[in-house]
């Protein structure tokens, strides 16, 4: 079962790293957040069945595990915005029309509480309102509720930085 | 900038991140190896640890009431009558409640996992650090009633050697003098109780009120879908 587990999760890594990504600012957080995950996962394989998605699955262990971490909280933005490390990165890969998004997206993210994370993150990975319900376990409804206060929150904070 | 813009810059963003921080096989598979415990399982393994002291402790204070004070004294202590009920009484309360705790806590244990929906787990989370707090609070008043008992049979126990001395038996004692020792020793043992409850009190806190603050605080928000249902 071991090696079938390690196969899987090293396949759909991607998923923890995206979690990891949104609720932590610093390495060593990611890290340990990685890991607290990764546990998780192995703890709660054996009782996975294929009734939802592999997917759908794992990001409701990734994300329940970082909701209730309670993970630093992401470094509030100062004056000099989102994390050395991230702007870095962006300044690397990015223009600097993306490199802004990103740097405002950070920002305005790390206001955000561990459940609004939660369901921007499955938003900006493109799921649609019936699996973000279904991961998160709220009805879609409130998803919608919720989705519609996280957007005004994201836009107020965002023309903020501008 | 509209949120849909940030869609695209995420995906670049986020696809960047996963191949800076991509692991092999092997580097998962050290990392499973080399796992640290989570702030709840270091909770489980404390009511564990928790519940066996108590247990060791209840079996100690049992034994030490039937067989060890008979042992160790060579002449036995007379307490007066309304002492034994109260001594048999406390024990009973602490072992009925030890009980009590330790099936509530199988119980939460058997329905609780990480891949259940959020509502669920932060319930799961918040009884299990609830049990652990009541855990410690049977801790404190399984010691601060043995506090009590000890004090107030050392108490009487040592106005008695005095007065047997003294004015031929405690019986002779005056109303104001049996007050005066009364008052003196609650003086003594009130700031005493109360010290250790607050100081044990606050150490719990300081290790977990914040954890517990903040899953309720999440617990709640979830709970406003409830509400916005309605």
């Amino acid at each position: 079962m071991e090696k079938e587990f390690l196969q899987i999760i090293t396949e759909n890594q991607g998923i923890i790293h995206k979690v990891c990504s949104i609720y932590c600012d610093l390495e060593e957080d990611r890290r340990d957040l990685f890991q607290e995950i990764l546990v998780q996962l192995w703890k709660s394989y054996p009782s996975f069945r294929s009734e939802s998605k592999f997917s759908t699955w794992m990001y409701r262990v990734a994300l329940n595990t970082a909701i209730t971490s309670f993970k630093k909280e992401k470094r509030q933005p100062d004056k000099t915005g989102v994390s050395y490390e991230n702007l870095q990165l962006a300044e690397e890969l990015y223009d600097s029309g993306a490199e802004d998004q990103i740097k405002m997206l950070n920002q305005a993210v790390s206001q955000l509480t561990g459940i609004e994370k939660s369901i921007i993150l499955l938003f900006l990975e493109d799921k649609k309102y019936e699996e973000i319900a279904e991961i998160t376990g709220i009805t879609q409804n409130y998803v919608r509720v919720k989705m519609n206060r996280i957007k005004k929150k994201l836009k107020l904070l965002m023309n903020q930085e501008e | 900038m509209e949120l849909k813009d940030l869609k695209s810059a995420w995906a670049a963003y986020s696809s960047q991140e996963v191949d800076k921080h991509r692991l092999e096989k092997e580097n998962i598979h050290e990392l499973l190896k080399t796992r640290t415990k989570t702030l709840v399982d270091r909770i489980d393994r404390n009511i564990r640890i928790g519940m066996g002291v108590i247990l060791i402790f209840i079996a100690y204070v049992i034994i030490d009431d039937i067989y060890l004070s008979k042992l160790i004294l060579s002449e036995p202590m007379h307490y007066p009558d309304w002492m034994v009920p109260m001594d048999v009484f406390s024990n009973v309360i602490i072992v009925t409640t030890y009980l009590f705790f330790v099936l509530r806590y199988w119980r939460i244990k058997r329905s609780f996992s990480p891949d259940t929906q959020l509502n669920d787990l932060l319930k799961g989370i918040l009884d299990t650090l609830t049990t652990y707090k009541r855990l410690f609070y049977l801790a404190v008043v399984i010691l601060l009633i043995n506090m009590v008992v000890s004090f107030a049979a050392g108490l009487y126990q040592g106005v008695k050697i005095k007065t047997d001395s003294l004015t031929g038996g405690i019986e002779n004692l005056t109303l104001s003098k049996l007050l005066i020792v009364i008052g003196v020793g609650l003086a003594f043992l009130i700031p005493l109780i109360a010290g250790t409850f607050f100081l044990l009190r606050w150490g719990f806190n300081k290790l977990y009120g914040r954890y517990l603050i903040k899953l309720n605080e999440t617990l709640l928000e979830l709970d406003e879908s409830g509400n916005a249902e309605l």
